[in-house]
């Protein structure tokens, strides 16, 4: 998930990542390139499908906006939502956090703890992120580029961001965050990252399987029109 | 006089766990390279304390530079703390590296067998 191609500041072209990840053992990518503009949406969509016909693993695409403020982040929103399977916003100031926790067409908030002295949420955010259905993401390639004093920070900040989510039981997902093939892990490891954060075994392995599913499920009946509204849905 | 202590009584020993290991790189890498990057590794991210505690020891002798597989060995209780910070190995030297896990194993001797291809001569007696 989350995986950045040269359609935005990746290194690497979607198919060439693609095919990476399956010799790592992944049988699935989110290509989530920042967004630019709609016509770059929709060549990322094609460009997608052609790598995973090509490749047999399964891409999707997806898209990663950066609000200045929640006003922004609305229109952001209303503007990618009908064309990307994934849509998830970059967290950092407390009202961006909580504007995404309170927005139900967010999928993911990526690390509301990045560049604070804070976790980045409190109790409100995680009940709003709850009902809303909205996960709370982990970036490994941000624990990837720091080192010592920074790394421990963002490491106790996620520790502490994985227990309230456990308590509130808001979903959880880790996801790689990689501009090239050479950021990218095989899904075990991430699994093992999760763990050393505090997250048991069982649930771990669930952060990088069954979570993730579940929301390009919903989304795939969202894209379809089979979601009408909230607890709405043609069968 | 033996030159060795005797071994202890398997309830006395260590419970360890051997991680096989690939290196991804462009270029084949040397051991001491690889053990070098990974010892790095480890220390910064479990500090020396936890690194004594996880038992950490990088075999020179079952390292294949061919095939670029290598073992690790461990205490039981790391072997997750291993796989992290073998997950944060990003460049070792110039090159950038992934280290990658393929298993974790109970004995060398079957960790060998399993991931190294090696045949035990005594399955066919």
């Amino acid at each position: 998930m989350d995986v950045k191609s040269n359609f935005s500041i990746g290194e690497h072209t979607v198919s060439q990542m693609a095919a990476f990840a399956q010799s790592l053992g992944w049988k699935g990518i989110v290509v989530c390139d920042l967004y630019k503009d709609s016509a770059t949406l929709d060549n990322l969509n094609s460009e997608c499908k052609e790598a995973s016909e090509k490749t047999g693993i399964e891409v999707y695409s997806g898209v990663t906006i950066q609000p200045k403020d929640p006003k922004e982040l609305k229109k952001l929103v209303s503007e990618t939502r009908d064309k990307v399977m994934l849509l998830i916003v970059q967290g950092g100031t407390y009202q961006i956090n909580r504007a995404a926790c309170e927005n139900p067409y967010v999928d993911i908030l990526m690390s509301p703890e990045q560049n604070r002295p804070d976790n980045g949420l409190d109790e409100p955010c995680f009940t709003a992120a709850q009902i809303n259905g909205v996960s709370i993401g982990l970036n490994f390639r941000q624990l990837l580029n720091t080192y010592r004093k920074i790394r421990s920070r963002l490491l106790d900040f996620s520790k502490i961001n994985i227990k309230l989510c456990k308590k509130y039981a808001v979903p959880l997902v880790v996801v790689s965050g990689a501009q090239s093939m050479m950021d990218m892990r095989d899904p075990r490891q991430l699994v093992s990252i999760a763990n050393v954060l505090g997250m048991d075994l069982p649930h771990a392995f669930n952060l990088l399987s069954s979570i993730p599913q579940q929301i390009i499920e919903k989304n795939q009946k969202r894209l379809e029109g089979k979601i009408i509204g909230k607890g709405v849905e043609k069968v | 006089m033996r030159e060795k202590p005797n071994i202890l009584s398997p309830t006395m020993r260590e419970r360890r766990r051997y991680l096989v290991f690939q290196v991804v790189s462009k270029e084949k890498m040397p051991f001491s390279d690889i053990s070098n990057g990974i010892w790095h590794s480890v220390l910064n991210f479990l500090g020396e304390l936890g690194t004594a505690e996880s038992e950490v020891w990088v075999i020179k002798n079952s390292w294949d530079e061919e095939k670029q597989l290598g073992i690790i060995r461990c205490e039981h209780t790391a072997v997750e703390k291993i796989r992290t910070a073998l997950a944060l190995v990003q460049r070792i030297g110039d090159q950038p590296v992934i280290v990658r896990v393929l298993g974790v194993s109970g004995t060398i001797k079957s960790a060998k067998k399993k991931f190294f291809g090696e045949v035990d001569l005594l399955s066919f007696a």
